[in-house]
Parts: C-alpha cells; structure tokens; sequence
C-alpha cells in the first residue's frame, strides 16, 4: 500500500518584479509505501524542499497530484502525519517543554504531559525542556524540531534534511531515531544532499535533480549500474600471468588492474589465489552522485 | 463549495453589521444633541478631533488659562479670549464651567457685557436644564446694574436650581436692590457665604467695601469728617449694621476700607 | 476549540515577551503620572481634565499596542517561519485567526486594563474621587479595540506592518468621524460625497455610536440598547473581517 502518491507535481515560483515564472520542480512522480525509510536525495535546488513543502501544504502545486493515504491532503490527514522543515524556526520565547505542549493543543487527540516529557527525554533534551528556545543551539533545534514531528506519534513522518547542522554524533542519533521509528510500523520521507546519510538508512530512494526525478529505487542498485571499475592490486605475480584481463599498471612490485565487471573482478581473484599471488585491495570506483547526475541529464 | 459558503458569511455578517448601525444611528442622536448651532471653526476642529472633542476642549481650556494669565501679567490684549472659550465650547458643549468661567472673564476683563451674554446664551443653549449658566447670567447682568434682566435670569435659574434656593433669593434681591444698603449687604454676604468661587468672593468683598464707604463718604458730607469706625456709622444711623465676611470684620480708616 | 485557545495564549505570551510592547505601555504609564502636573493649571476643574486626559491616554496605547503589535502578528509567523510547524498540524486557517485575534485581544486588553486602572487609582488617591461610570467608558472601549484587533489581522493576511499599521490608523480615524462626514455631506449636497461618506459610515467600522465619552463625563444617560449593541455588533463585523482574512490566508504559499 502506497502512503504517498506523489504524480507529475509541478511548481513554479513567480519572482515579485517581473512576473516572471521559475521553475523550482518540473514533473516529479514517486511513491512511497508503508513502513518504508523513503529518501529525496538531490543537490541544492533541486527542489527536494519544494516537494516536500507541496506535500505538506504549504504550498499549492501548479501541476500534478498528491495523495497522502490514498486521497488528497485536509484536515483529517494532517492528523496522521509529522513534518520536520529545513533549518526549523520555533517561538523563541517559549521553553523547550512550552513549546511542545503548545503543539501538542494544535491536534484533536490529547496528549499528555508524560508523553512529552517522554518525547523530550529520547531526543535528548531532558535538561533543556525548560530553558527557552532561544538559547538553543543549531543541533537543539533540530532535535526539539524532531520531537514536534513525532509528538502526535504519527504514521507518516516527512523530514527535510534532517541531519543538516548535526555534529557526527547527533547524526547518529537521528539516524537510530529514524530506525527506531521504522521498528514501530511508521512510514519516513525526507530529504538529503549528502549521499552516505541517504546510503545508510534509505530502503529506497528518488535522486532528484533541476526539478526532475532522474532515477528511482534502491540506492545501491541505482549506483551499482553506475560503477565505473574496480580497481584490484596484487603482489607476488608478474605482469605477463595477469594480461588476459586486460592492461595491467606497475607500481613498485605491485601490480594493479582495471576490471569494468564483478564477474570479471571474481574470476580475477580466484585466478591470482590460484598461482599464488596476493590481493592487496579490490577498490570499486563509483561515479559521485553529481557525476551521476551530470551524466543522467547529458543522455537526456 | 467552501469559497461559496466564505462568501455568503462574508455578505450577511456585512448586512448584519450595517443594519446594526442603522438601527442605532438615531437613537444616539438623540442624546448626544449632534444638531447644535452651526459653528464653522469648532465643527471643523471636532471632525478632526476623531471623537477627542471633550480631551481637546480640556487642552484649550488649559490653554486659554495659560494665555489668560500670562497676558493679565503683561498687561496685553485679552481679545482672542472669546474665540478661544467659543471654540473650547464648540468642541464640548456640555462644559458648563467654560461657559460661566469665560462669561466672568470676558465682563470683568474685557469689559465686553456683549460677548460675555453671547457665550452664556450659547450655554444656556447647550444646557437648557442646566441652573448654573443662566445664574451667571444674571450675576452678570447685576454687576452690570442691569437689575430688572439680572432678576429674569435669576429668575430662570431657581427653575433648574436643586438645592439651595440661592437663584430665588438673588432674584428678590434684584427687586429690592434701590430698598437701601441692608438689602445689598445681605446679599452680598449671601453670597461670600454661599458660594465657593475665588472669583465671586472677591465681588462680595468689594460690593459689601462699597456700602460701607458710601456710607463713609455720605456721613463725611453731612458731618464734615471721616468716621471713626464702623461701629460709628452704625450708630449714627448710616449703616443698619456691622457687616462680616466669613467671621472677619472691615476696618474704615479715613477713606479706606480693609477687610 | 482546544488549538484557538493554545494560538490565542501562545500569541499572547509572545506578545507579552514582546520589546515594542514594553516600551509602548512604559511610556503609557509615564505619561498618566505626568498628568499630575495638569492638576494645578486646570482651573478647578481637575477631575474632568484628568479622567478626560487619562481616558484618551488609554485609547491612545491601546490603539497604539494593535497597530504596533497586531499588525506584525501574522507577518513575524510567516517572515520567522515559524508559522511552518503551526500550519502543517490539523489546524484550520479559520481556527489559526481566531486564536490570533484572541490572543491579540487578550493582550491588548490587559495593557489597556492596567493602564485604566492606574488612571482610575490616580484619580482617587490625588483628586480623592472615584468615576464608577469611567468603567461603561472602558466596556465599550473593548469592543472597540476588538474590531480594530480584526482589522490588524486582516490586513496582516496580505500586506507589510507598516502599510497595514497605517491603514489601521486610518480606519481608526474614519470609524470616530464618519458620522461628522456623514452630517457634512448632508449639508453639502453632492451625490458622489453623500455615497462616500455613507460607505465610510456604514461599511467601515463605526465608533461614533459607542463613543460615549460625553455622556460619561457629565452623568448624561446611556440608551440601554448601546449595552447590546456594542457586543453584538463588534462580534458580528469580526466575523466578517475575519471570513475575508481567512479566504484571503487559504490562498497563501509559504515558501
């Protein structure tokens, strides 16, 4: 079941002087399902946050169709959903708990006072709930913008760069919650420029660029297609043995290959333990995400 | 169907809000007694006053008691003091004390018995029930020995007059006013005692000084020297007693009366 | 009803922490203690100059507290963004302006209320005289401002503080003299100013019918009538400038 429908959006933005029309998303389609971790990943400006803010209602978009839980977005569904965005701002003069409990009044059901306490413990701001937001840092904010996205114990749970602003540790965290929040059924979409945050957590992704889905799926499959070579050193072999599979570099008294497929790489290496040589490294060479990119849009 | 049911509130909230307004814009109108003489420069001054008339007719009196003073000091030109209670009184026709304060200033310093009845007719006008303007009319009026208007007024004000009967008693005395000194000291000490006005003290004590040195002078005449003292002039028949003001007594000194 | 009443206080507490309104109701308070001075040189007649001072005072900051204040209610949210977080939870627009406007009211008339309070106690601790009738001034003062709150809010949906500052300041000043306006194309007999000032008098907010400053002043009777009419009108013209405010905010983008 698809708990996201996201069908051709399109949005324009109009700059206020001239009138003009930019484009901010082109024709944008993806699905999400349930119980899924579900990543928007893209460079700056490729309109993640633009689609993200589409979905949420924010904004009206000027084309296209959106379907949260099989229907368009209103009250009722606003309900179910959590939304975290980029670089969030909240009421300064409000401590972290008043806060909290401010949102927790902005939804039907009741939420307690233990339960946001218990929300304000795990995203590790139990000693800072009654100081005010203004003397949050970067990464409080974003923890305390976390909580407010869960506080209604959501199904759906959109987050905009999540891990923007976070030291290492703060990323890890985050990334636990998110796997935390998965274990319990929920359904998560967010959005990110930095590849290895997406890499580790996402079950699927859609690599967005100029307003375009450019490819859909599993990351590593996604980039797998892409792999450029794979670069095998090997000792204890001379030059001559090794020249079947193709030209082969010396450095020192070691010997490195190019090889363009796993197949080829596997009966390399069996090939070396055969005679008696040594692997010292078998390296795959990925294009980066922009030269995928790049690469994406040129075929185009 | 959401923008259609905005629209249709939209209009009867509207509809509802103005005929709210309809139905009250006359009531108001009665109390507030909008159709007043028509007074080019006040009514100007309250359409932009934005409903402040009474705060801004607080400011001009204070003004005008700053320009009232500072010009008595200087011994300068009073005359935009009638402009200035006119306006003061455009803008708040129920300030009664502007009326009567202004009729005071504008005889007694401006020596202008017109202007001063223009701006208490103008009060009595504004505050038909009111007793005290048309009382300060008449007072005016007998300052100004003009007893048989002086007793009309009077007259009209023990109409409006709750407490005291003061009207109708300065009224009698306005008939009986050429009936000899001991009516007019009466009414003179009537008045110090019954009224808390620096300004109508000051006259009781020069009215009541008045009598006694025409009668001093009178007594000089006919036995060729000042009296000794009041008492003196009591005895011999001059005055019909020895007048007080709030328990103090005058002293005649050769011509000159003290209090 | 459970989100307009978390807005209202939310907006209420954040108005409250609020610099501009620090500064504007300090110099409210300084301004009524100067009014001591207007004791000596207001001819006997102090009791009048100081409540009459005084009230207009109060009217002053608290128009002075909506403009200030109200107009920026919406445009801080939006321009802060922290309006993101707010509007993305189960929320209606309708909803989200109600509890402005509460919480705008709520402000405002606590300022106002102080600042009354202290003009009422000025009065009876240096002129030793208390107005009881100064408070029927004060209720009708509140629907007042509460209509005024709504035009601030309404404004706030589509234009900047300051353009929304001073057509507020406007309406306010057209809402105390369109009955003036109204007498004066009476006499001078023009249709296109008659329509004018019929449309400011009718369509625009009115004060002129609850300005009963006069009446207070010298114990002249209040028609009764003013007592209901002031709620039912004030609430009815805020339904209808916050229905306006609503659809116009419904069609907003946040980008």
């Amino acid at each position: 079941m698809n708990i996201l429908e996201v069908n051709h959006l399109k949005k324009y933005y109009r700059s206020p002087f001239l009138r003009k029309r930019v484009r901010a998303v082109e024709d944008i389609s993806f699905a999400v399902k349930q119980g899924e971790i579900f990543g928007l990943l893209g460079p700056n400006g490729a309109g993640k946050t633009t689609t993200l803010k589409s979905i949420v209602g924010l904004l009206k978009p000027d084309g296209g169709e959106i379907r949260l839980f099989g229907r368009p977005l209103d009250i009722s569904r606003r309900e179910r959903i959590g939304f975290l965005p980029e670089n969030p701002y909240f009421y300064r003069h409000l401590t972290g708990y008043e806060l909290l409990s401010f949102y927790a009044h902005l939804f039907n059901k009741h939420i307690t006072a233990k339960k946001i306490k218990e929300i304000l413990e795990m995203v590790g701001l139990e000693h800072a709930m009654h100081s005010k937001v203004g003397s949050y840092s970067k990464g409080m904010l974003q923890r305390v913008g976390f909580a407010q996205a869960i506080l209604n114990d959501p199904d759906f749970i959109i987050l905009d760069e999540p891990m923007s602003g976070l030291d290492p540790i703060g990323r890890k965290e985050m990334k636990d919650w998110i796997f935390k929040l998965k274990s319990e059924g929920k359904t998560i979409l967010f959005s990110s420029h930095i590849l290895p945050d997406v890499e580790m957590i996402c079950d699927r992704v859609a690599i967005i660029y100029r307003g375009r889905v450019v490819s859909t799926g599993v990351l590593s499959e996604i980039l797998q297609e892409k792999v450029r070579f794979i670069e095998v050193t090997i000792e204890g072999l001379d030059e001559k043995t090794l020249e079947t599979f193709g030209k082969v570099f010396r450095s020192g008294d070691k010997l490195m290959l190019r090889l363009t497929s796993e197949e080829e790489k596997d009966r390399l290496v069996s090939f070396v333990i055969e005679k008696g040589g040594r692997i010292i490294s078998v390296a795959p060479y990925r294009k980066t995400l922009e030269e995928h990119f790049m690469e994406t849009l040129e075929a185009q | 169907m959401k923008k259609l049911g905005g629209f249709v509130i939209i209009i009867i909230s509207l509809f509802v809000s103005v005929l709210f307004v309809k139905s009250f814009e006359d009531r108001k109108k009665s109390f507030t007694g909008e159709k007043l003489l028509f007074f080019p420069s006040g009514k100007f001054i309250q359409g932009v006053a934005c409903g402040y008339n009474n705060f801004l007719a607080d400011l001009l009196w204070i003004r005008g008691g700053v320009y009232y003073g500072g010009q008595k000091l200087k011994h300068g030109s009073l005359e935009y003091l009638y402009h200035m209670f006119n306006v003061i009184t455009d803008l708040d026709p129920k300030f009664v004390n502007a009326y009567t304060t202004g009729g005071m200033f504008l005889f007694d310093d401006l020596h202008s018995l017109e202007m001063s009845m223009k701006l208490l007719d103008k009060g009595i006008y504004n505050n038909p029930t009111n007793w005290y303007v048309p009382f300060m009319k008449g007072f005016i009026l007998y300052l100004a020995e003009k007893y048989d208007m002086a007793y009309r007024w009077f007259m009209v004000a023990s109409l409006f007059e709750t407490k005291r009967g003061m009207a109708f008693k300065f009224a009698n005395w306005c008939l009986q006013k050429e009936k000899g000194p001991e009516m007019t000291l009466k009414f003179w000490e009537d008045l110090y005692n019954s009224t808390g006005n620096k300004w109508m003290r000051e006259k009781a004590v020069k009215g009541i000084s008045r009598v006694i040195l025409y009668a001093a002078v009178k007594y000089r005449r006919e036995k060729g020297e000042w009296p000794e003292n009041i008492v003196v002039l009591v005895k011999s028949g001059y005055l019909p007693y020895v007048p007080s003001l709030g328990g103090k007594y005058f002293i005649l000194k050769e011509g000159e009366v003290l209090w | 009803m459970k989100s307009i009443l978390g807005i209202g206080i939310n907006t209420f507490k954040e108005g409250l922490r609020d610099k501009t309104l620090l500064s504007v109701s300090i110099s409210g308070f300084l301004l009524i203690a100067a009014s001591r001075i207007l004791v000596p040189i207001s001819i006997g007649e102090s009791y009048r100059v100081i409540t009459d001072f005084g009230l207009a005072l109060v009217e002053v900051f608290s128009v002075l507290l909506t403009i200030f204040i109200g107009t920026r209610i919406l445009y801080d949210e939006i321009e802060r963004k922290t309006i993101y977080t707010v509007v993305t939870k189960p929320v209606r627009i309708s909803e989200f302006l109600i509890g402005k406007l509460f919480g705008l009211t709520l402000l405002v008339f606590s300022i106002q209320f102080l600042l009354f309070l202290t003009i009422f106690l000025f009065s009876k601790i240096y002129l030793h005289f208390v107005f009881w009738r100064v408070f029927v001034w004060f209720f009708f003062l509140f629907f007042e401002m509460l209509i005024l709150n709504g035009v601030a809010i309404l404004l706030s949906t589509f234009t900047t503080p300051i353009t929304s500052g001073l057509i507020s300041m406007l309406i306010y000043i057209i809402a105390n003299t369109s009955n003036y306006l109204k007498e004066l194309s009476q006499m001078v007999k023009l249709p296109i100013f008659t329509y004018i000032a019929n449309f400011l008098y009718y369509f625009l907010p009115n004060f002129t019918l609850t300005n009963v400053k006069t009446e207070i002043l010298y114990n002249l009777p209040i028609d009764k009538g003013l007592y209901l009419f002031a709620p039912s009108y004030s609430i009815m013209y805020v339904v209808f400038l916050l229905t306006i405010a609503t659809m116009l905010f419904e069609k907003r983008e946040f980008y």
